[in-house]
């Protein structure tokens, strides 16, 4: 389980200080999938940073149950998280590398993931030699390669075509459904998040905090007809009247 | 190929017309075909080989020796807040200086021999790396050490396998810009410092006995060495660090 308590985060501008986040209550069980939706400024990157140990918060704490799990993230900037030097695989595999993991039940694991996710994807080339869609996946593949206890993802289907996004996304459920991962991920598509996630966290900006906690009781294993359910469409209306919320307030705040 | 052809002619072309329209006397300046044919016999001749030789030992000395001491000195800089603090002024104040007009200085730490002409190289080289060493770490993408951090990399690790190799492309345009500087600095000490063989000297001597067509072979030598080294250095750059600027 992850604890977030009473999380702030504040940043200096030259225009003075901007708060990213302020007094941030979260927690995220133990192999649960939580997705946090919100408008850009909202602070979802910064949690993320908070959650990952990047940023040190002005305030709060973040809580393990136990010692500092295992962490693989998907960067937002993720095309300058790759390593230009190496190859697809070799960036692919250099976290086992860094945490000693054998490198021959590593390439075990690659080979399984990309059966799991269906992809072919060219490991011999740089990642200027790829699309920023392959790109992407190799960054995924790279956070899942290392069996992470907790993954952490900002914007991970950003730069995937539509079907692509959809095919990962469950993908990714499947194999949550088998290693029990606990996942927290930013996503700009409501319905993307409705599909995987157990909770939804909207959230508002300026400051960034959470305005809504939506859990998400669909059952599992959920597929493309999901969408089209009317608990799923009735969950969707709901994250965009939370949405839509924190919109006004913004567009009250900037008229006052 | 035709843009090495179109410099060439630009240049023999420009040549051409200051020395036939007589713009500049043929005694200051005499045509490219003398000064080439001169270069030629000088070279089938082997009159300018211990020339070359001597230049070539204390240029690649001087730049590599500049390229040792700069790196490591301007990696650590960029790494660390705290020497690059203690160092940016010290380093500033010092490459402002240029370093041909402190040749009384290097004489009088490194005598007269090889060692004073060296020693000005690497010191020309070695201002250029440090300044570019330390970019190359400072500029280097924040997400990748991040990455690093995250994923459990030591810091030593985090060294080696991401903050070395993401400065190498701003070390790399470092020597680049040294191999000119270099070379110039090696024949401008030859010229003042006294040596009995350089190409520097047989520029300077070529001067002294007014035998200007061998003063301007031994120029379009040094030039057509610079091109090379950079030709040279520019495949280097394709094939070993390939990923800078992709």
């Amino acid at each position: 389980m992850i604890t977030l308590r009473n999380l702030s985060k504040s940043y200096t501008t030259p225009e003075g200080g901007v708060c990213a986040v302020k007094g941030i209550d979260l927690t995220m069980r133990h192999g649960s999938i939580t997705a946090i939706f919100g408008a850009n400024g909202s602070g979802k990157s910064t949690l993320l940073g908070l959650l990952t140990g990047l940023l040190q918060p002005d305030a709060g704490t973040v809580e393990f149950a136990q010692e500092r799990p295992r962490m693989g993230v998907v960067f937002q900037d993720f095309r300058n998280s790759l390593l230009p030097w190496l190859t697809l695989r070799s960036n692919i595999l250099r976290p086992c590398v860094w945490q000693n993991q054998p490198l021959g039940a590593a390439e075990e694991r690659l080979r399984k993931l990309l059966t799991v996710f269906t992809i072919d994807l060219p490991l011999d080339r740089h990642p200027h030699q790829v699309s920023g869609g392959q790109a992407q996946i190799a960054c995924l593949l790279r956070a899942l390669v290392i069996r992470p206890q907790v993954l952490v993802l900002d914007e991970p289907t950003s730069a995937l075509d539509f079907t692509l996004q959809w095919q990962t996304v469950l993908q990714l459920q499947r194999l949550w459904t088998e290693e029990e991962i606990t996942i927290v991920m930013v996503s700009h598509d409501p319905e993307q998040a409705l599909l995987v996630a157990d909770r939804i966290v909207v959230m508002g900006a300026n400051p960034g905090r959470v305005v809504d906690l939506i859990e998400v009781p669909l059952p599992r294993p959920r597929s493309f007809a999901t969408t089209s359910t009317s608990a799923f469409l009735e969950l969707r209306d709901h994250v965009l009247s939370a949405f839509d919320g924190t919109q006004s307030q913004k567009a009250n705040a900037a008229i006052g | 190929m035709r843009r090495i052809a179109i410099g060439v002619f630009l240049i023999l072309g420009v040549w051409s017309v200051a020395h036939y329209s007589g713009i500049a006397s043929s005694q200051m300046l005499p045509s490219p075909v003398e000064a080439i044919r001169r270069l030629g016999i000088l070279l089938l001749s082997g009159k300018l080989n211990p020339d070359f030789l001597a230049s070539g030992k204390r240029w690649a000395a001087g730049f590599f020796l500049g390229v040792l001491i700069g790196a490591p000195v301007g990696l650590a800089m960029g790494h660390s807040r705290w020497i690059s603090t203690a160092l940016d002024f010290p380093v500033d104040f010092l490459r402002s200086l240029p370093v041909t007009a402190l040749f009384p200085v290097f004489l009088l730490a490194f005598g007269i021999q090889d060692a004073s002409k060296i020693a000005m190289v690497a010191s020309a080289v070695a201002f250029v790396m440090i300044v570019t060493a330390s970019y190359g770490v400072r500029q280097a993408p924040r997400t990748r050490q991040q990455m690093a951090h995250v994923f459990g990399a030591s810091s030593w690790r985090k060294f080696v396998d991401v903050v070395l190799p993401d400065a190498v492309g701003q070390m790399v345009s470092g020597m680049r810009v040294s191999l000119g500087t270099s070379l110039v600095v090696v024949v401008v000490a030859e010229m003042f410092i006294g040596s009995r063989f350089g190409l520097g000297t047989r520029l300077y001597d070529a001067y002294s006995i007014n035998a200007v067509p061998d003063m301007y072979a031994v120029l379009v030598l040094i030039g057509v060495i610079g091109y090379l080294l950079n030709v040279a250095f520019l495949f280097f750059e394709r094939h070993f660090v390939f990923w800078v600027g992709k």
